[in-house]
């Protein structure tokens, strides 16, 4: 059981109830949780394919949740925020891999950020290696794909705040069309009209940003 | 693009896409109008929408590069003076390395903990820093102690810490095959430690085997403050704001810690509980079927844990036997691990003295569940958490004292000294007297009130002797003087006894700000100080009957008054200190035999009071002190000079002011008290001045407040005083109305109250034993008029009974004769019971 399991229910009761400090920290919680559950996640996908990516912030919320005491409103808050970590998570990811195959100084503050947050557990691969040799090609174009997605997200929140979260939880959440309805509480075709328009939005203007 | 305008854009898009793909062109046409622009958007977007997938279509975390990077290098980079040697241990927010001093030839090793980046680093950088300052506070042998901290060159904070070379608490125990008496041995130490916490005002929050460490000395030692919180003193809990549960470990939580209710030393003596109960059985108390919240969340808020006793039974190699465990050490654990925290121990100290005494073979304080707990359980939970309020406070002002002074004299430590010197500041200036002034309106917390009231007072005496020359400092001592010297006048007084140590503490503050003004601090802000603290001796010092004094500091007080109000910076509140003054000497002088003179001091002084309010300052303050100077001066020249007919129009002045007073501020007990005072003192004018029935009405109507407001505070003696002076008052109005036996009433209740305080008891003259001279004369004259009209035997009976209390009463008038305040009033009453006592003696012999 993580660590941090009891304080996400707590945080999340305590955000509901109006105390606006908890917010940050049920996300500094989610994120240090968030990220070492990828780490596994990673770790398991080496062995055993057949797992779903797609499942984390869910596993997350099994994990972290008491489901039979859950609230819908706690529910839909959870995805929400989770979505917003994962973004968070990915990106910082995204931008400390290309700082680190930039070199220099950089990389040394932003491989900081990346620190494996795995709570009380002690560290195989203690050792750095050359950062340049260990940064396969296909991560670097994932990379900046992310980066680049960060900022156009960030940019149509100016448009359309509603439709850069429902981006955002099937994206980084990847959150089902189901569960992104019920988090912003609007239909399920109000999601897919949103999500649709989105998406033609994004694939233009990343082709317009390769060119 | 604005937002209007891509909504125009996207309801176009989702329209156009709802057509036929071959007739969307046209559609689009007729939709756009001759709005060029607007249609070519749409048109790209919609070729974006039936061109090639891209990596938007399958969730980011598919694709995305999440092996973990390369992790920061410190092994072998200099932090402070250490350099950092390797990585011992890691949490959620830190990372724990051991380290050396660099420059020293034989190495010292330290633990060096610093904060990772994370999400929101201001969150961390807060908690890192209270982690800081609360480990800062703690000195015990079994804590691993602070040496230092700071922030890297790069901006990373860190903490210095003792380096323990040792292992967790359970393995040590094991690995050395540790008995059953070696184990509780180390439990009790380690509860030593969390007590001290406690004692600090802090809660560990996460005590388990991995956070108390055994060195190689098999000395126990207590580490990772990191989710420690402070207590907050006005309720014992660990308050949700600043101190919220951010993370724990499940298998330690308490049920109040899963239902998300904030800590308290109660989840510690949880913790301690799950802690020895692994020790002594070398199992976890609970085993869940998963690892799932909800399945280790509702094992540790529902199910009983099983009896230690009867868990080893199943384990090979337990540390204990079953017929070790049955018995004492089942019912310790289980009364630890019990989910009402308020039937766990109430403190980490008593779990300990139980453990102490179940290894000395005496019988422990636990026991199962009785009618006792039952029933104390339903009686006074409120007063019961002010108590525990008062007892934290009381532990903070003592281990502040103790710490404090140790810290400060160690030159090393200088800077901390300094930051627990304003800690303890702070403490003298607002907690103490918050927590006093929250526990004064409540009933019973006298005792209390007398304890913090004498630990403020130590501590304060041991910051006026660190020999600070900060000016500063000295100020906020002065201060602090002056409120406990407050608290003390008011705890005094509702107590009936006299003002000495008050006037001790006043008479602190008052050399501090006269050094200070010796040293050339003239301001405003120290003439006003001055003047108030001058003033307070005045007063005190004269119901202390130590008249030179108080005739001293009050013309001090004028002279100060009459310097601050000539200033052109003068506030209407230092003319209404002005008027006070006259009021306070007038009142003075007045008593010490100028009577005419004292009194035309004070009218000038309240004609100063009155001038404030037509200048539209109505407040509470002002108010009072006019209906005061008017009480006081009709009170004295009643009392001196028998003067009654103006001291009744005075009277009916200062009751006006107060029933308006009462009328605007409906809550304040000590107003209502007041105005029972001055309602008495009408009475009493109205009846010397032959409004009988006024005087009666009156009477009554005090006595009736004053009973009110001394059942809704039983304890306080001052209430039952007045109430008792209220009922001898009463009876002189029943006597004029005949109602003799209703007055013989009235006064036997007076002296059964007065007789019951602690006045009574006491080897010098006080006003209680006044009043109850007082009152005996009056029981004595009306024995005498009812002796009139009876006969034979039981005239004689009257008599002899009257003769017995008008004796008693002269001797408190012979004794009062040479009491500087109540002299003139026990020569009246002195010559009263003089005439009386021949009659009554002849006649009934």
């Amino acid at each position: 059981m993580p660590n941090s399991a009891l304080g996400v229910t707590q945080l999340l009761a305590h955000w509901r109830g109006g105390d606006a400090a908890a917010l940050p920290q049920l996300m500094t919680l989610l994120y240090q949780e968030l990220r070492s559950m990828a780490h596994d996640h990673v770790r398991r996908e080496r062995r055993d394919h057949t797992l779903q990516g797609t499942a984390l912030v869910n596993e997350a919320f099994v994990r972290l949740i008491n489901l039979e005491s859950v609230s819908v409103k706690d529910r839909a808050h959870f995805f929400a925020v989770a979505s917003t970590v994962m973004r968070r998570i990915l990106v910082d990811y995204a931008r400390a891999r290309l700082s680190a195959k930039r070199g220099g100084e950089a990389q040394r503050i932003s491989s900081d950020a990346l620190e494996d947050a795995n709570a009380h557990r002690p560290h195989e691969d203690a050792q750095p290696s050359s950062v340049d040799d260990d940064v396969p090609l296909i991560d670097m174009r994932a990379s900046e794909e992310i980066s680049a997605l960060d900022n156009l997200l960030s940019r149509l929140a100016t448009l359309d705040q509603r439709q850069a979260q429902v981006v955002e939880m099937r994206y980084f959440g990847g959150l089902t069309v189901e569960q992104t309805a019920q988090a912003l509480a609007i239909s399920e075709a109000t999601v897919k009209r949103e999500w649709v328009a989105a998406r033609a939005w994004l694939r233009r203007e990343l082709a317009r940003t390769e060119q | 693009m604005t937002p209007d305008h891509w909504r125009r854009v996207k309801a176009l898009l989702c329209d156009a896409l709802e057509q036929e793909p071959h007739s969307r062109e046209a559609w689009l046409e007729q939709a756009c109008g001759d709005d060029e622009e607007l249609r070519c958007e749409v048109r790209s977007l919609i070729a974006a929408h039936d061109g090639p997938p891209s990596f938007i279509d399958s969730p980011a975390i598919e694709h995305a590069p999440l092996a973990p990077l390369v992790r920061p290098q410190w092994i072998g980079r200099t932090v402070g003076r250490y350099r950092i040697l390797e990585e011992i241990g890691r949490g959620g927010m830190s990372v724990v390395f051991r380290a050396a001093r660099s420059e020293e030839q034989f190495e010292h090793e330290v633990a060096i903990k610093l904060l990772h980046p994370s999400h929101d680093n201001d969150i961390l950088m807060r908690r890192f820093r209270a982690e800081r300052q609360m480990l800062a506070r703690l000195s015990h042998p079994n804590i691993a102690h602070l040496l230092d901290g700071g922030t890297t060159e790069d901006g990373v904070p860190y903490l210095v810490m003792e380096y323990i070379r040792g292992e967790p608490v359970d393995v040590y125990c094991n690995r050395r095959q540790l008995d059953l008496t070696a184990r509780l041995r180390l439990f009790h130490t380690l509860c030593d430690a969390v007590h001290y916490v406690h004692r600090h005002l802090m809660v560990h929050g996460d005590l388990k085997c991995s956070n108390v460490l055994v060195n190689e000395d098999g000395v126990v030692k207590l580490l990772d403050f990191g989710i420690a919180r402070l207590l907050d003193p006005t309720d014992g809990y660990a308050h949700a704001h600043t101190t919220r549960t951010v993370a724990l470990t499940p298998e330690s939580a308490s049920p109040e810690q899963i239902r998300g209710e904030p800590l308290t030393t109660a989840s510690d003596v949880y913790a301690l509980g799950v802690l020895l109960y692994r020790l002594l059985t070398g199992q976890p108390v609970y085993r869940p079927l998963s690892d799932a919240y909800y399945d280790v969340a509702r094992l540790i808020c529902e199910r009983e844990p099983r009896r230690p006793s009867i868990v080893v039974q199943d384990v090979a190699n337990a540390p204990a036997t079953t017929a070790q465990l049955r018995g004492d050490l089942d019912t310790i654990i289980l009364k630890a691990l019990n989910k009402d925290p308020e039937r766990r121990y109430a403190s980490v100290e008593q779990l300990s003295q139980d453990i102490a005494w179940h290894l000395g073979g005496f019988p422990v304080l636990a026991a199962p569940d009785s009618v006792r707990y039952r029933v104390r359980k339903f009686v006074g939970r409120n007063r019961t958490l002010v108590a525990a309020a008062v007892m934290l406070a009381l532990s903070l002002i003592a281990g502040i004292v103790a710490t404090g002074w140790q810290a400060h004299r160690a030159e090393r430590e200088r800077q901390r000294a300094e930051r627990h010197f304003d800690d303890v500041r702070s403490l003298a200036q607002t907690f103490m007297v918050d927590v006093h002034d929250s526990i004064t309106s409540l009933p019973g917390t006298l005792p209390a009130r007398e304890r913090i009231i004498g630990h403020s007072l130590r501590y304060l005496d041991a910051l006026a002797q660190e020999n600070t020359s900060d000016p500063q400092v000295q100020r906020d001592l002065a201060r602090a003087y002056e409120r406990v010297g407050d608290l003390q006048s008011d705890f005094l007084a509702s107590n009936l006894q006299n003002n000495e140590t008050a006037i001790a503490s006043y008479r602190k503050a008052w050399e501090l700000r006269a050094a200070l003004w010796e040293q050339g601090a003239r301001d405003q802000t120290m003439l006003r100080e001055r003047l108030v603290v001058s003033l307070k001796l005045a007063q005190y010092s004269q119901s202390n009957r130590l008249m030179d004094e108080a005739a001293r500091y009050a013309s001090e007080a004028l002279e100060l008054a009459s310097a601050l109000t000539q200033r052109a910076d003068a506030t209407a509140d230092d003319s209404r200190l002005l008027g006070t003054v006259h009021v306070v000497q007038g009142a003075l002088r007045a008593m010490n035999g100028e009577l005419d003179e004292g009194v035309g001091q004070i009218n000038r002084g309240a004609s100063i009071l009155e001038q404030i309010i037509r200048d539209g300052d109505t407040g509470i303050k002002v108010r009072r002190n006019l209906a005061g100077a008017y009480s006081r001066s009709a009170d004295l020249l009643t009392h001196i000079g028998g003067r009654h007919e103006p001291a009744y129009a005075l009277h009916m002045r200062s009751l006006d002011i107060y029933e308006s007073l009462v009328r605007d501020h409906p809550l304040d007990a000590e107003l209502r008290k007041e105005a029972a005072y001055v309602l008495m003192d009408a009475g009493e004018a109205a009846a010397h001045t032959g409004r009988a029935a006024e005087g009666l009405r009156r009477r009554q109507e005090a006595v009736d407040r004053l009973r009110a407001l001394s059942d809704a505070d039983p304890e306080r003696e001052e209430l039952r005083f007045t109430l008792g002076w209220a009922l001898g008052d009463l009876a002189d109005s029943l006597k004029d109305h005949r109602r003799t036996a209703d007055a013989t009433r009235s006064l036997e209740e007076a002296q059964s109250l007065l007789g019951a305080l602690s006045g009574a008891r006491a080897d010098r003259l006080n006003n209680t034993q006044f009043l109850i001279g007082m009152n005996d004369m009056k029981l004595g004259q009306l024995l005498i008029s009812q002796a009139d009209g009876a006969s034979g035997a039981s005239r004689k009976k009257l008599l002899l009974e009257a003769c017995t209390l008008l004796h008693k009463a002269e001797q408190v008038f012979i004794a009062a004769n040479s009491d500087a305040v109540l002299a003139a009033e026990a020569a009246q009453h002195l010559r009263s019971v003089q005439t009386a006592v021949p009659k009554c003696a002849s006649t009934s012999s």
